[in-house]
C-alpha cells in the first residue's frame, strides 16, 4: 500500500542564515525571526533549495508548526 | 564571552543628518547633513558587503532619510542584493508619489514618528507647525500601499506621556500595524529634553501592559526596555532564546552617516569606520564589541542582565534614572 506522503512548499518568502548553533530564519513581511537548531536549518535549507520537501513522519510536527506560522503549506 | 552572531541581524543606518524638523529629543541633533556623508557608491559597496555577510535587513534612520537624494536607489540596491529594508521618517515628505516609490523600492516596514495625539503637542515637540498633520497624512497614505508594515513611534517625554493612551488609540484608528513606545535617550538634543518622571513611567508601564493585552492581534505594541522590563527580564517573548538582552554588538550594530560603526545608534563610541576597514572585520575583531560580549560575572548573575546584557554603559537600554530606582543594577548603584 502506498504511503500517504506529506509534501510541503514555501508559503511566505523567508531568508535563512547558517550559524554555529544551526541558523536563523527571517520573514520580511512580518519581521519575525526564529532561531533554528541544526536539524531545522537543514530541513529548511533543503526546502528552499528544492522548492518542496516530502516530510518524514518524525519531522511532521516540525512542518505542521511552520504551517501554523504560515511559512510553509502542505500541497498533498 | 556571551554568544554573538556571525553577522548582525540588522543594521541601524543613519544615512544622513539632514532634517527639516528640529525635534527636541533628537539623539542625532539632526539638521544639517554631515559634510562627509558616505557617497552613493560607498553606500552601495557597504550594502553589498552587508549582503555578503547575510545581514537580514537595514533600518534607514537619520536625520530624515527621505532628504537623502539617493535613498530610493540605495533601497532598490539592497532589494537587488536580497536585503530587506525599513525606514523611520517624520512623514513630512510622504506624498502619494513618494509612498509609491517606497513601495516599489521594496520597503517592508515604514515607521512614522508621532510624538503626540494632538497637533498642539506633536508640533511643539517637533518644532514645526503642521508636522502632526503631515505625519498623520503619511500614515494614511502609506496604509494605502502594499508596504507590509506601517508603524508609529513616539518618544516618551514628560510633556507627552499623558497622551500615550490616546496615541495608542489613534494608532488603532489609523490602522497602524505596530507601535513602539521609545524612552528618551539623553543624546544630542535629547540631553536638554525633559524626561518622564519615574512615577509617570510606572503608570505608563501599566497602560502599556493593559493595551498590549487588549490589542493583541490588532496592533503589535512594543516598548523600550524600561517600559517593558518584565517581558525582557523573563525573556518570554524572545524568538532568540540564546541571544537575550540588549542586541548591540551581539546581533546588530549601527552605522553613522560618515561610516563610523557603533554598537547602536545611541552608544556613540567608534568600533571602526567602513572607509578604513571591512564591516566584517569590525564586527568580529573590534575590541569595543569584544568587550560588550564579555560582561562581568557580577552582571551575568543579575536577573536584569536579560535586559541590558550586562555591558551596555548607556541609558538607552534601561534609562539610568529608571533603572537605578527600580532595577537592581549593582554596577550602576541600583537601590532596590
Amino acid at each position: 500500500m502506498k504511503a500517504n506522503k506529506k509534501v510541503f512548499v514555501v508559503a511566505t518568502k523567508f531568508f535563512l542564515r547558517q550559524e554555529s548553533f544551526g541558523g536563523l530564519l527571517f520573514t520580511p513581511i512580518t519581521g519575525e525571526l526564529v532561531q533554528l537548531n541544526k536539524l531545522a536549518f537543514y530541513l529548511l535549507e533543503r526546502l528552499t533549495r528544492y522548492g518542496s520537501i516530502t516530510a518524514r513522519t518524525k519531522d511532521l510536527s516540525f512542518w505542521k508548526e511552520l504551517q501554523k506560522k504560515d511559512l510553509v503549506k502542505e500541497v498533498s | 564571552m556571551i554568544k554573538y552572531l556571525s553577522a548582525p541581524i540588522f543594521i541601524w543606518w543613519d544615512v544622513t543628518y539632514a532634517c527639516n524638523l528640529h525635534c527636541r529629543q533628537c539623539y542625532s541633533a539632526a539638521g544639517k547633513p554631515h559634510p562627509n556623508e558616505l557617497t552613493t557608491s560607498e553606500a552601495k559597496a557597504l550594502i553589498k558587503e552587508m549582503a555578503e555577510m547575510k545581514v537580514f535587513y537595514i533600518y534607514f534612520l537619520g536625520g530624515e532619510p527621505l532628504l537623502r537624494k539617493d535613498i530610493f536607489e540605495l533601497a532598490e540596491y539592497a532589494k537587488l542584493c536580497g536585503i530587506s529594508t525599513m525606514m523611520s521618517t517624520n512623514g513630512w515628505f510622504v506624498t502619494e508619489g513618494i509612498a509609491s516609490r517606497l513601495e516599489k523600492a521594496g520597503f517592508m516596514h515604514i515607521r512614522v514618528s508621532l510624538d503626540g495625539a494632538s497637533a498642539e503637542m506633536h508640533d511643539a515637540i517637533r518644532g514645526a507647525k503642521g508636522s502632526f498633520n503631515r505625519a498623520v497624512r503619511a500614515i494614511k497614505i502609506l496604509k494605502n500601499t502594499s508596504i507590509p508594515r506601517v508603524g508609529i513611534s513616539p518618544t516618551v517625554l514628560a510633556d507627552n506621556i499623558n497622551e500615550m493612551s490616546e496615541l495608542i488609540e489613534l494608532a488603532v484608528a489609523l490602522g497602524a500595524n505596530e507601535m513602539q513606545l521609545v524612552q528618551l535617550c539623553r543624546r544630542g538634543r535629547g540631553l536638554k529634553a525633559k524626561p518622564a518622571s519615574t512615577s509617570q513611567l510606572l503608570k505608563l508601564r501599566e497602560v502599556f501592559i493593559d493595551y498590549k493585552t487588549k490589542l493583541a492581534g490588532k496592533l503589535d505594541l512594543t516598548a523600550t526596555e524600561g517600559i517593558s522590563i518584565e517581558d525582557n527580564a523573563t525573556n518570554q517573548n524572545s524568538s532568540l532564546p540564546d541571544f537575550w538582552g540588549c542586541p548591540a554588538g551581539r546581533s546588530c550594530l549601527a552605522i553613522e552617516a560618515e561610516g563610523t560603526v557603533q554598537p547602536c545608534i545611541l552608544y556613540r563610541v567608534s568600533a571602526g569606520n567602513v572607509r578604513e576597514g571591512t564591516l566584517r572585520k569590525i564586527w568580529h575583531d573590534s575590541s569595543l564589541f569584544k568587550g560588550m560580549r564579555t560582561p562581568s560575572k557580577e552582571c551575568l548573575s543579575c536577573s536584569f542582565s536579560k535586559v541590558c546584557s550586562g555591558e551596555c554603559p548607556i541609558d538607552s537600554c534601561v534609562d539610568h534614572a529608571f533603572r537605578r530606582q527600580f532595577a537592581e543594577c549593582k554596577k550602576l548603584g541600583g537601590v532596590l
